[in-house]
């Protein structure tokens, strides 16, 4: 437990010295904007929770799979993973720890859109069911963090990583109904849908934000949790036999 | 039980372009409390050893025992146990402060809560990095980057320290106050691995020294020991203008050569340590006033086994 507070400290301290590693939530404000502007523009502003939702979720996706996915290519890049797999401490408790908390820091984008929206925008985006919401956002920030284990380990043997990760950023979004609904998309992608975590958060989120009673809100958030606690235990074996491999190879650090 | 120990180790690295013998067939041992050094060229595989032992990398070839646990098989009993210092200015989170590194690490090992704060205090002070313990990272030089490693690689109280490299890019100063460093190290009983090229270093603190070249072991002995395969015999440096004094030298019996050194000196060299009298007798004799006599450093030998490849690999 000690390992993993100081980790988390450490982590903090990195994110707060680095505006790289926090660049998701410097963009949203942005992006907020212009999605908030266009639905004002065409007089749809009803529809900003969803603009909130989507918000959310970009920077969480973000931040998990840019930032978070790093960490283990940065750790080799700065020969830090060598001194690092050689302590007592199992590796994948720091690299779970910092994924976990790096997408944790995604909520912010939450707190960024609903913030421009009411200060810009003067739309108050009214969250009716604050227990569910509250529940949605951590368990997505979980989802998050566990898919980032995953995704960290499999770029692990990049010597850059961010090729891979634009080229599967875009997907995870479209798939998870976070930039269009789910119901837009070709019948034939659809059933990939309940695949991605962000699909069944999204609707945690939405239902959170509606006034009407939410529907199956238990089984979606079993839906979530079981998603990121699987690509989470995914990516502990994932990442156990890339450090097998590396270490057999002789690649824990690049030079 | 000694601290290290190897088994026939080997390593071999396969890439696409080719296939390299880093370590072949290594046996050593060193002994708990003993400082001992991994010499070599480039290349030579001090490194590929010294990971192995630290169970970031794995052998293809033998086994490597640490206080008797297997580096392989046993590496979470291996862990606990050994502290490393891999040479260079990377290793470390550069937005931390030195406190800050020292604290993660001390989490990482296990530290005692009570003991992180006056461990990292006693180590900044120890390597001279005390008014620096709440600066930044990114605005150290690389000599203050390589005292921090050290300080890390010692934070956890290890028994066994490998340190690659660890005065690389260190001013002389600091580099000796590294020697003493090693040698208080040595007096808690600690054993310590290094790597190093700097011959002085090595011959200062190293109870043993391992020539390694191509992946094998040439010799390990000591300073002392390793001076004798060059000469047997004390060697006896003199300045005189003369150049006929070395010819008459070279007829006197016990003397193997007579040879012009860098700077004007000439060395003698002997096959019979019981003609030093009767040879300085000579000089003496012959109106020489400045002389000295001397054993083969370790740069001597390093040569001499080694051979002088000059920049190559």
């Amino acid at each position: 437990m000690r390992a993993i507070m100081a980790t988390a400290r450490m982590q903090i301290r990195l994110a707060s010295r680095s505006i790289e590693s926090v660049m998701p939530l410097l963009v949203m404000p942005l992006q907020s904007v212009v999605a908030l502007a266009i639905l004002a523009h065409s007089g749809r502003l009803d529809l900003a929770g969803y603009a909130l939702c989507a918000a959310l979720l970009l920077t969480v996706g973000q931040m998990g799979l840019f930032i978070g996915s790093e960490i283990v290519a940065h750790d080799r890049r700065d020969q830090i993973l060598e001194l690092l797999v050689a302590t007592p401490t199992p590796y994948i408790n720091v690299l779970a720890t910092r994924t976990i908390l790096v997408s944790s820091f995604g909520l912010a984008g939450f707190v960024e859109a609903w913030l421009i929206a009411r200060l810009i925008f003067g739309v108050t985006i009214e969250i009716h069911h604050s227990g569910l919401m509250a529940i949605a956002l951590a368990a997505t920030v979980l989802a998050g963090g566990g898919t980032a284990v995953l995704t960290s380990a499999l770029f692990s043997l990049a010597r850059t990583t961010r090729t891979l990760q634009n080229a599967t950023n875009g997907p995870f979004y479209v798939l998870g109904g976070v930039l269009v609904p789910v119901s837009f998309l070709p019948v034939w992608l659809q059933p990939l849908s309940p695949l991605i975590f962000f699909t069944w958060s999204a609707n945690l989120v939405r239902s959170a934000l509606a006034p009407e009673p939410p529907q199956d809100a238990a089984f979606q958030l079993g839906m979530l949790l079981a998603l990121g606690a699987g690509a989470a235990l995914l990516g502990v074996h994932v990442m156990r036999r890339m450090l097998d491999k590396l270490r057999h190879d002789g690649r824990l650090g690049l030079t | 039980m000694s601290a290290v120990r190897t088994e026939g180790l080997g390593r071999v690295y396969v890439t696409a372009e080719r296939t390299t013998q880093a370590l072949s067939d290594v046996t050593l041992s060193f002994a708990e409390g003993e400082v001992s050094g991994l010499l070599g060229p480039n290349g030579a595989g001090k490194t590929t050893l010294v990971k192995i032992l630290s169970t970031v990398l794995l052998p293809t070839a033998g086994r490597a025992f640490v206080l008797g646990h297997d580096v392989v098989g046993e590496t979470a009993k291996v862990r606990p146990l050994i502290g490393i210092v891999f040479g260079g200015d990377r290793g470390l989170h550069w937005q931390l402060t030195a406190r800050e590194t020292l604290e993660y690490w001390a989490a990482l090992y296990d530290v005692p809560v009570r003991e992180v704060s006056r461990r990292s205090v006693s180590l900044l002070e120890r390597v001279g990095l005390a008014a620096w313990a709440d600066t930044r990272i990114e605005n150290y030089s690389r000599g203050m980057k390589q005292r921090l490693h050290l300080a890390r690689g010692l934070i956890s109280d290890a028994r066994v320290l490998f340190l690659d490299e660890p005065t690389i890019g260190m001013d002389p100063l600091a580099a000796r106050d590294f020697r003493g460093l090693v040698k208080e190290l040595k007096a808690e009983g600690r054993t310590i691995l290094l790597t190093t090229h700097d011959m002085a270093e090595a011959e200062a603190v190293c109870d043993r020294v391992a020539l390694i070249d191509h992946g094998r072991v040439l010799a390990i002995e000591t300073p002392a020991s390793l001076a004798q395969m060059v000469s047997a015999y004390e060697r006896i440096d003199y300045d005189h203008g003369d150049p006929g004094l070395a010819v008459a030298l070279r007829q006197l019996p016990g003397i193997a050569a007579v040879t012009l050194q860098d700077g004007g000196a000439h060395r003698i060299t002997m096959t019979d340590g019981a003609a030093i009298q009767s040879i300085l007798q000579f000089l003496v004799g012959a109106g020489v006033t400045s002389l000295r006599t001397s054993r083969p450093s370790l740069e001597e030998v390093y040569v001499h086994i080694i051979g002088d490849r000059g920049l190559k690999v």
